[in-house]
């Protein structure tokens, strides 16, 4: 833990849907260095619920839906309530959505729009405004390479992904003369649920274009974006740092 | 009557307070905040300013009137005190000088409540 003192001067974090995967490892890498966290999700898993347990008033969770505008805005405030200042958010929380585009239904695509992109915008929205009043703060939008490279059978999750980047950039230079950084972290393929549902064989065949020739873990993954949302990154902003064992280089 | 104008006064005092802070905050000069004094021509402040402002106000007056209100349409001192007067139901949207915030906040009502059916 590399922060100490009055507890109320604990930087906070906000991450969405920590409770499991990426998330989770969001949580526990920004519990690690002393901050506080805040998170949501649908339901919380068992490993968030051992978090909760064991960190007291350092973490706390709130049954939200990403796709909920009035939830996200309910989570937001309640955060800033509860602690009057949100230093970092990460613009985790996500979906994903395989198949051919022309097969895809509209409700399953309008699904994949409100969660990982409306609901990132709104979140962000909710966050910035304490971060605004405050004069300082980061956000960190988890994209993917599927955001900066063409993959069949992705069309609908990179639109939102590359979309998030736009974000990105164009909130940098917005919120920079405020001292808000805003940047990207695309991951490529990590040990997660959604790479679990790829077949032995695309699993293997991803290692095998990937330079550093294995997937990533999520802790690895999590420390990027905790270079980007810390001061350990005071000097970058706009960015999309992609984290990916080389495989788009 | 009596004290709807003892709100009014205290919605005054608070945009003027908050605008002056903000002021003071970006270093501009202080001047007299008249309610026809233009946020950006005489005052000085940028759009993130005002941004800055609402934000603050919204904790204050627990009150955001710019769901329903386009912040385009504020110009002045007084343009920023009738928007909250209006949204806290301290000035009759059809005063003169409110009628187009009353009207953009009925209509925002309108639909939101179509977005609920």
């Amino acid at each position: 833990m590399s922060a100490v003192g009055n507890a109320n001067d604990l930087p906070v974090a906000v991450v969405s849907g920590g409770s499991r995967g990426l998330g989770l490892a969001l949580v526990d890498t920004f519990l690690d260095r002393g901050w506080r966290v805040a998170t949501f999700s649908r339901a919380p898993s068992g490993a968030l619920e051992d978090r909760l347990a064991a960190q007291g008033d350092r973490l706390i969770w709130q049954q939200a839906d990403g796709g909920s505008a009035d939830g996200l805005r309910d989570f937001a405030r309640a955060v800033t309530k509860r602690w009057s200042r949100i230093d970092a958010l990460v613009n985790n929380a996500g979906t994903g959505l395989d198949g051919l585009l022309a097969l895809m239904r509209t409700d399953e695509i309008d699904r994949v729009l409100d969660i990982n992109l409306r609901g990132a915008i709104l979140l962000t929205q909710a966050c910035v405004k304490s971060m605004i009043k405050r004069g300082a703060g980061s956000v960190v939008n988890i994209s993917s390479v599927n955001g900066v490279r063409g993959h069949s059978g992705v069309a609908v999750y990179s639109a939102t992904k590359a979309a998030l980047d736009g974000m990105t950039r164009s909130l940098a230079r917005e919120l920079g003369p405020r001292n808000i950084r805003v940047n990207s972290v695309a991951p490529g393929y990590f040990a997660s649920e959604m790479v679990g549902e790829l077949s032995d064989e695309a699993t293997r065949r991803i290692q095998r274009r990937t330079p550093l020739g294995r997937l990533a873990t999520p802790a690895e993954i999590a420390e990027a974006v905790y270079f980007l949302a810390s001061e350990k990154g005071s000097f970058i902003t706009g960015q999309v740092l992609v984290v990916d064992g080389g495989l788009t280089c | 009557m009596l004290e709807a104008i003892g709100s009014m006064d205290r919605v005054a005092s608070a945009v003027r307070a908050t605008i002056a802070a903000v002021m003071a905050e970006r270093g501009l000069d202080p001047v007299e905040l008249a309610a026809e004094a233009k946020l950006s021509d005489t005052l000085g402040l940028k759009s993130m300013d005002l941004a800055q402002i609402v934000l603050t106000l919204e904790d204050e007056l627990e009150t955001d009137p710019f769901q329903a209100i386009p912040i385009t349409s504020i110009r002045t001192v007084g343009d920023l005190v009738t928007a909250y007067g209006v949204s806290l139901g301290l000035i009759d949207a059809a005063a003169p000088g409110a009628q187009d915030m009353g009207a953009e906040m009925a209509a925002a009502r309108q639909r939101r409540a179509g977005r609920r059916r």
